[in-house]
């Protein structure tokens, strides 16, 4: 791939007439910048870790899909980079908890269904390692009653 | 970095009469800072799933097949393995896992006489159990490692014999709905 074919011919010479040629480099750089944009944006594998959540370690060799990515924080519910939700103390407020549902996380959830082009209930959960099962049991819930089923609890790849 | 004099920039000397140069060094000094901020940005993780299907209740239980109902249910302290509603052992969760080990091989030996079996739900024993928690038992209940030896199943359709790659890869989270 001699891209730049004519990089090589630089005026600058050193003491002994020798040209530096940088054909060779200028590819090498042209065929990395190629590799890592394209591995940085086409593989939902790699998910950039959300601060303040440690995720818990997965021996599941199943890469995580191309589907919504729900990150249940200490500060609460975030979809797409916008909190849903706002958390106290690393919970959501008691009423959740007592009723078991989460309006907000509904409507956002419900939009999102309409919004993707091939619905499959698939619902990926970046979650804190430390949350209990009362703070996942009315997100589980309120995405279930939408059709949402398929969850994949998500976690850091443990060799 | 050298962005420096601007040697032979397309006929720098203004006549361009066809033997101008490019000056590259731009380029490369655009290209060798853009890499590093690409290597440095893209600070990742490769992250994992496990899939997750999640119990809801039910009004018709198919009675055709096989009875095998393999459940474990774990808490911040203890944990408790049911096998056909039978409770097959006790568990107390430490924070070292070494209560795992004894689990994962208690599910091999399951595994070894429920070969063709896939099923296991785990349960919270109370609210407070953690995420991490349910993960674990969940890793631990799906995966065989090497050191649980070869296990076969034999394919009725290809009389063959299988080499099973999963213990009870299909984990169903209870108590959500109740």
């Amino acid at each position: 791939m001699s891209t730049f074919g004519f990089a090589g011919k630089s005026k600058r010479s050193f003491s002994g007439g020798a040209e530096l040629n940088l054909t060779p480099m200028i590819d090498m750089f042209v065929i990395l910048i190629v590799f890592l944009i394209k591995s940085y944006s086409t593989s939902p594998t790699y998910l950039t870790p959300t601060q303040d959540i440690e995720l818990s370690q997965t021996e599941s060799e199943e890469g995580a899909p191309d589907k919504p990515a729900l990150i249940v924080g200490r500060d609460g519910l975030i979809l797409n980079g916008s909190t849903i939700v706002s958390f106290q103390d690393g919970k959501p407020s008691s009423q959740y908890l007592r009723t078991s549902v989460i309006p907000e996380l509904r409507t956002v959830l419900l939009k999102l269904k309409e919004v993707e082009a091939e619905f499959t209930g698939t619902l990926i959960l970046q979650a804190d390692k430390g949350v209990e099962f009362n703070v996942l049991k009315p997100i589980l819930k309120t995405a279930g009653a939408i059709g949402y089923n398929d969850i994949k609890f998500a976690g850091v790849y443990k060799e | 970095m050298a962005f420096g004099k601007k040697q032979g920039h397309f006929g720098g000397d203004g006549g361009g009469h066809g033997h101008g140069e490019l000056m590259i060094t731009p380029l490369l000094d655009l290209f060798v800072a853009l890499i590093p901020f690409l290597i440095l940005s893209a600070v990742m993780v490769k992250i994992n799933v496990v899939d997750v299907a999640v119990s809801k209740p039910v009004s018709v239980i198919k009675k055709s097949q096989k009875p095998f109902n393999l459940h474990v249910k774990v808490g911040p302290t203890q944990a408790v393995l049911l096998l056909n509603k039978g409770v097959k052992a006790r568990y107390t969760v430490d924070k070292e896992g070494v209560w795992l080990e004894k689990f994962h091989s208690d599910l091999v030996a399951i595994k070894k006489v429920n070969l063709d079996s896939m099923e296991i739900r785990v349960e919270p024993l109370s609210d407070k159990t953690s995420l991490d928690t349910l993960m674990t038992v969940m890793d631990s209940a799906r995966r065989l490692k090497k050191s649980d030896g070869d296990i076969y199943r034999l394919d009725e359709a290809n009389k063959e014999k299988v080499k099973l790659k999963f213990l009870f890869p299909k984990v169903i989270l209870r108590g959500v709905y109740s």
